[in-house]
């Protein structure tokens, strides 16, 4: 089973993501509102996930700078990037991302984009 | 009390921000009924609605954004763009918007070789004109023709370009002055029409500017949008 850490600051929208993908079959493992919080819990987990779904604009560390850190640690580390801020798609690529979906999205397109980076 | 544009542009689009993502929610939730497999299919129907209202949401949201962008003083691009591509893109997106209607755009009328300046404000201000164009329009399959004439302003070329609908009908009191931006915008008139009074600032941002016309005055029906923007000079 694929593994998912979803990371955004907006709570409901963690768990609209959890609602969907544990329909879809995927687990989540672990979940972080801020970018500081992804980067030190990934760094604490001995298993890695799967794939993060990583938010932008974020307290703290935005995401940009969290998938730049988690990068640095993991190269190969699957990150998809979700962001109404079409313009920072280039960023997020740049800093490592897989993926990039702009939002709003349907969530075909990012059980999709989920498929993709877990077969590459 | 007054706020500054910056302040604005950075207000709408924090606020824009959030929205986006309560659409984005809504969105996905009203996905999961539509493709629930025990779902009553009067209530996917009703679901099927409520997400093209919330689509339709999100592209006006999308316009604040963009408007956000202006208030803070982002320089506009002036890459550009073929018209015939920006219009095949348009036209995936706005079909995409209707999925209640048949969305036929004929752009054969349109010359392989126009190209006018304005990146990606070219394709915002013709998604904007095009969907306007279906909303007014009673026809479950609405027709539109696109078509392109090279003209010489102040020996600059330039691409007159009219989207014609022989079905749509232009609200009553609209007229060019609405989206000349020359006269106190009254926004009492503006009802229906907020997406063409959009572009048209787009337009003039760019050095183009929008105009409507009825198609035959006789029956007050059909309408022609005409947008003249800064062409690529032939090479």
């Amino acid at each position: 089973m694929t593994t998912v850490m979803i990371v955004d600051d907006e709570l409901f929208i963690v768990e609209l993501y959890r609602d969907i993908l544990q329909l879809r079959g995927y687990k989540v493992v672990a979940t972080a509102f801020d970018g500081e919080e992804a980067v030190r819990k990934y760094a604490a987990s001995p298993e890695k996930p799967d794939v993060i779904i990583m938010d932008h604009r974020m307290p703290v560390m935005n995401g940009v700078e969290a998938t730049k850190e988690i990068i640095r640690s993991k190269p190969a580390q699957k990150i998809i990037f979700v962001s109404a801020d079409v313009l920072i798609e280039k960023d997020a690529r740049d800093a490592g991302a897989a993926e990039f979906l702009p939002k709003p999205f349907r969530m075909d397109d990012l059980i999709e984009k989920m498929r993709n980076v877990s077969a590459s | 009390m007054r706020v500054g544009p910056e302040e604005v542009g950075v207000l709408m689009d924090l606020l824009s921000h959030d929205m986006l993502n309560n659409n984005q929610a809504a969105l996905s939730y009203l996905e999961l009924i539509h493709s629930s497999p025990g779902a009553d299919p009067r209530i996917k129907e009703l679901a099927e609605k409520a997400t093209s209202q919330v689509r339709t949401s999100s592209v006006l949201l999308d316009c604040i954004r963009q408007l956000s962008s202006y208030c803070e003083g982002t320089p506009a691009q002036a890459t550009p763009v073929n018209l015939r591509e920006t219009l095949a893109q348009v036209t995936r997106d706005v079909s995409g918007l209707f999925p209640h209607k048949q969305v036929t755009i004929d752009t054969t009328g349109l010359a392989p070789n126009a190209e006018v300046h304005g990146g990606q404000y070219v394709q915002d201000i013709f998604g904007h004109v095009l969907m306007n164009l279906v909303q007014l329009d009673p026809e479950d399959h609405s027709m539109i023709d696109v078509s392109s004439v090279r003209e010489k302003h102040n020996g600059s070329d330039v691409w007159r370009i009219e989207v014609v609908s022989r079905t749509a009908t232009l609200p009553q009191g609209v007229d060019d002055s609405l989206f000349s931006g020359t006269v106190p915008m009254d926004v009492s008139k503006m009802a229906r029409v907020s997406g063409v009074v959009f572009a048209s600032s787009i337009a003039r941002a760019i050095g183009g500017r929008i105009g409507s016309r009825v198609l035959d005055p006789e029956k007050s029906r059909g309408c022609v949008f005409e947008i003249s923007l800064k062409g690529v000079d032939a090479r």
